[in-house]
């Protein structure tokens, strides 16, 4: 076979109606993994210009369109576009975000508070979801984010999550704030 | 003093950090201590179920032995130590969170959002229901329908349990006469949901009080049941 495997992944991403991952990419192509990383991440930059984008989530990849047109496509879709996410639930995404996979304790450790429904809305509006068991007592649900968080905050890969900043609230910094190891 | 009262807060961590950096401090113990009685104050003012008040009150414990460390020097102790600095770090932590939750906030006021293709509603299952289904059918099976109700509703029917932990206690404790005895077994003679938690809970009394020792196997096995000694 000697097509070109950005032309492949290009109809299969096209009919596929929910996220491929790189492996089933390669199955179906008889491509190797290598070869179809390469072409996907080729095809990522080719759509940047495009009212498509081709979005990535983990070894998962989607056809979406573009962030910046959310506006009017959620018009044509008719539903509303709105991030009504309550600042304890950001606070919470962002842990998931940056610890996963994270159990409730270990989210509820940091919070200092408990965040059950917290974890069940943002579940429920599909922006985390259960990534595994943690192989510790009781086995708890670990979660992580999903291919519906990348869309919802109009991103193109989770390399576009800023960088989580190290302490640089505060710039004084004096001898007893030292914290001890 | 300052008022920061209109504000909800959802946890303990949430109010320090906030009364930290409306005093622009740093996040340190000296810090800690300067809040002290602006925390004290607006715990005061909480209105909150216990469990909800009870992690405010933890941390106002430590902020309190913070404050009368300063007053008398030579009261530390290793354990308070230990969780103080627990409380510096998770306050470290907490606030890089925060900050960036303000940080993917701000990525949302931009109102982006991609939207992936929408699955065909045609292949989405749903009820239909036969096409000899009529509207003079359907009136006909609801009134069998309603034919076959009682009358009246059910009154639903609460039993007194008459059963106490004493008499199950007493039941296994005949059974144990003729030497052990299997737990599934003990179990099925109880003819309600009720008896059997009564069971179960005869049981742990027993166990508490060494009167029986149990055994099993294995994760799931049945136990074993026999006396103490």
């Amino acid at each position: 076979m000697n097509k070109d495997p950005k032309s492949i992944i290009e109809s299969i991403l096209f009919v596929a109606e929910k996220p491929v991952s790189i492996k089933e990419l390669a199955s179906v192509s008889a491509f190797m993994l290598t070869d179809i990383q390469n072409a996907l991440k080729e095809l990522m930059k080719e759509y940047e210009k495009r009212g498509i984008k081709l979005i990535r989530k983990g070894d998962y990849f989607s056809f979406v369109s573009d962030p910046s047109n959310a506006k009017i496509v959620s018009a044509y879709l008719n539903e509303e576009l709105r991030h009504d996410l309550s600042e304890q639930a950001l606070e919470t995404l962002a842990i998931i975000t940056y610890k996963q996979p994270i159990t409730r304790i270990e989210i509820e450790n940091l919070r200092g508070v408990n965040s059950e429904s917290l974890i069940r809305s943002l579940l429920i509006r599909g922006l985390v979801c259960e990534v595994g068991r943690k192989d510790a007592v009781g086995r708890p649900i670990l979660y992580g984010t999903t291919m519906e968080f990348i869309q919802y905050f109009g991103l193109l890969s989770e390399e576009e999550i800023p960088k989580l900043q190290e302490q640089s609230l505060f710039t004084n910094k004096d001898e007893d704030s030292k914290i001890p190891s | 003093m300052f008022a920061v009262t209109t504000d909800k807060f959802e946890g303990p961590l949430d109010l320090l950090l906030n009364l930290i950096e409306s005093e622009k401090l740093d996040i340190c113990q000296i810090s800690l201590s300067k809040i002290t009685d602006s925390y004290i104050n607006h715990i005061e003012k909480m209105e909150g179920s216990a469990e909800e008040m009870a992690d405010f009150l933890v941390i106002a414990a430590k902020l309190l032995y913070l404050k009368s460390k300063e007053l008398l020097p030579g009261i530390e102790n290793d354990e308070d130590e230990t969780e103080l600095a627990e409380l510096e770090r998770n306050l470290v932590e907490y606030a890089k969170y925060k900050k960036a939750a303000d940080e993917l906030s701000e990525i949302l006021s931009k109102n982006y959002r991609s939207y992936s293709r929408k699955v065909k509603l045609d292949s989405v299952s749903c009820f239909e229901p036969p096409k000899s289904l009529s509207k003079d059918k359907l009136w006909q099976l609801f009134q069998g329908v309603l034919k076959k109700l009682p009358d009246t509703p059910q009154e639903e029917k609460i039993e007194a349990v008459k059963l106490t932990l004493e008499d199950k206690r007493n039941e296994l404790k005949n059974c144990l006469k003729n030497g052990r005895v299997s737990f599934r077994h003990f179990m099925k003679k109880a003819r309600s949901k009720v008896e059997m938690i009564v069971s179960f809970l005869a049981l742990l009394e027993m166990i508490k009080k060494k009167e029986v020792r149990v055994e099993q196997k294995s994760n799931f096995e049945d136990l074993t049941i026999e006396n103490y000694n």
